[in-house]
């Protein structure tokens, strides 16, 4: 397959390219966003040892949208998801050709800081994953580790108040994930006491906390109830205001729903 | 009787109504029990026919066979370690009646001698605290970083080699080390630093706590390992380093295995015989100072394995005395265990 695939909603499985190419719509390729490109892709190649996961994959995906990733289970759409923040590099038999740039940066080049690659290509998973920790430190864990809060040993010491206020940030990143109503008056409650919806909520507020610019979503709510799975829709649609997010489904219908 | 009654009807529970299967298997084997208790020499008859009617119930009814079978077996294991429990109590009760609480307390004058008799345990349970303590610090950091080090940080070829040469460890014979200890550190302990006596509290800790590496690394190891990777994922997608994600998530889900681990390590070096036994003089005074781990005392267990053979009366009870405080200090370990292990699930679990 060697097609130039352009348009959200696309499949990017090599089986399945046979229909792509027949069915893509000159319109779908507009998206009318007049968005910059935020994440160009280009001829991605992803091996599995003899296992050709990912056929020259190109796709550009634009700042502030929605972009959704559709197909069948097993076609390598999460496999595309963890290419764009480098998550692959923790599986060893992948191997990954081709060029990935971040706002015109290539993230595949020898000197990129992964730290700072991820800070800002946040990821939510298919399973709601909080840390065995409280709410607060849930959402205040990376922020402090990237020493962004003015809570560290080396602020206190010296002073330094160029970070957010942590009890702010607690707040802000819940409130952007349509959470915080529901926790606020429990945020020192382990997180895993809280229900399947709002643990993946606890999840994207923690991605929101770090100040990502690109949002990963792996079938973000596969695992949760349509209630549930109706407010994470709603709030992807939200965050597009700011972000560029990226979906994984399997659910045509919720593509439809979500993706511009 | 009516308790048998509640058992049958337990057993027969999912049968409904009497199982002819159930009680005859059951009658068996109290007869066989009975018949072992009052006269051994003719027990072989009752057991060849608990052999047969036990092989009729699994032809006639399979399931109701192994039930009473499974009851049976939990019945004995329990009893066994309640008369256990009874017996050591009871053998040891002479010496508390002879010393009172000075056989736990008593520190001055002598401590310990069959001759006048004055039997005081505080020697031995020093000796086993000190021999703990120094065996916990060196198993437990060592361990702990060692589990570490294999399960997050090793290359593939160094794990696959790493995790079975170091199970193998643990299944040196203890007498092994213990020695090693007397043979090699004891002397290099005399050697390099003018020792006064062969053999100290301090070799002993430091052996215990290489005997206890091998546990604490693999249940160390193994708890760490079962963290879900997602929750690796969750922590290294948002740009924490894995250094930071290891410390600060990976380890901390796994506390629970890894206490239990290092408690285990403990366990195992408040109960270890032989290297104590071997390496030690078995002087049974205090140290002088309290502090010194360099002295030649001894512990609970080297206590009853250097002198049960020339023992008898009140003394006999003394060492029994030993073992109730062994006993009791290893239950209260792991008891401790369980409950650090309940409280971090009910934290990690979420309803706490």
């Amino acid at each position: 397959m060697s097609t130039t695939q352009t348009e959200p909603g696309d499949r990017d499985d090599r089986t399945t390219a046979a229909e792509t190419d027949e069915a893509i719509d000159p319109e779908w390729t507009e998206y009318g966003h007049g968005g910059r490109t935020k994440l160009a892709v280009e001829n991605l190649n992803v091996h599995y040892g003899d296992d050709h996961a990912i056929d020259d994959v190109s796709l550009d995906i634009p700042e502030e949208s929605v972009t959704a990733l559709i197909g069948p289970s097993g076609c390598g759409k999460s496999t595309f998801l963890r290419c764009l923040n480098r998550m692959n590099d923790r599986v060893k038999a992948a191997r990954v050709d081709g060029s990935v740039t971040l706002d015109g940066e290539e993230i595949y080049g020898d000197d990129t800081d992964l730290v700072e690659l991820r800070k800002r290509v946040g990821m939510v998973f298919q399973q709601p994953n909080p840390f065995p920790k409280s709410i607060r430190d849930n959402v205040a864990y990376d922020p402090r580790k990237h020493g962004d809060l003015n809570t560290g040993l080396l602020a206190r010491l010296f002073g330094r108040s160029d970070g957010e206020n942590e009890d702010e940030l607690v707040e802000r990143s819940p409130r952007n994930a349509a959470l915080w109503d529901e926790v606020s008056d429990r945020l020192d409650d382990n997180a895993l006491g809280l229900s399947g919806g709002q643990q993946q909520r606890l999840c994207i507020a923690r991605c929101l906390a770090v100040g990502p610019e690109v949002i990963l979503m792996d079938e973000p709510a596969s695992a949760l109830d349509p209630i549930a799975t109706a407010k994470i829709e709603d709030l992807v649609q939200d965050l597009a205001e700011e972000y560029a997010v990226v979906v994984v489904t399997h659910n045509m219908q919720q593509a439809a729903r979500i993706s511009d | 009787m009516s308790a048998e009654t509640g058992l049958g009807g337990w057993i027969d529970g999912s049968a409904g109504g009497v199982n002819a299967v159930a009680w005859l298997v059951a009658l068996a084997l109290v007869v066989a029990a009975g018949t072992f208790f009052l006269a051994p020499g003719l027990a072989a008859y009752p057991l060849g026919a608990v052999a047969i009617v036990v092989a009729y119930g699994w032809l006639a009814d399979e399931a109701t066979t192994a039930r009473t079978l499974g009851l049976a077996a939990t019945v004995a294991t329990v009893s066994v370690l309640g008369l256990i429990t009874i017996y050591l109590v009871a053998k040891s009760l002479p010496a508390f009646r002879l010393m009172g609480l000075d056989v736990l307390t008593k520190t001055d004058g002598t401590l310990w001698a069959s001759s006048v008799p004055v039997y005081s345990l505080v020697p031995m349970i020093w000796g086993t605290l000190l021999a703990t303590l120094i065996a916990a610090a060196i198993a437990a950091p060592l361990g702990i970083a060692g589990a570490v080090f294999i399960s997050e940080m090793a290359p593939d070829w160094a794990r696959s080699l790493l995790k079975p040469a170091i199970e193998m460890l643990a299944g040196v014979p203890s007498i092994v080390y213990g020695f090693i200890g007397f043979a090699l550190l004891n002397q290099f302990m005399a050697d390099e630093f003018g020792l006064p006596t062969c053999g100290s509290l301090f070799v002993v800790g430091c052996v215990i706590g290489a005997m206890a590496l091998p546990t604490v690394v693999s249940v160390a190891e193994d708890a760490i390992t079962s963290v879900p990777g997602q929750m690796k994922d969750g922590s290294l997608a948002l740009g924490a380093t894995g250094w930071q994600t290891t410390t600060d998530i990976t380890v901390p889900a796994a506390f629970s295995g890894v206490s239990a681990a290092v408690l285990l390590g403990v366990g195992r070096a408040v109960g270890e015989t032989m290297a104590a036994v071997v390496i030690l003089a078995n002087v049974t005074e205090l140290p002088e100072p309290l502090y010194d781990v360099f002295g030649n005392t001894i512990t609970l267990t080297s206590l009853i394995a250097s002198q049960y053979d020339n023992a008898s009366g009140t003394h006999m009870n003394a060492l029994f005395a030993a073992g109730v405080v062994l006993f009791v200090t290893v239950l209260g370990l792991s008891l401790g265990s369980q409950y650090v292990e309940r409280r971090m699930q009910r934290k990690l679990g979420g309803s706490g």
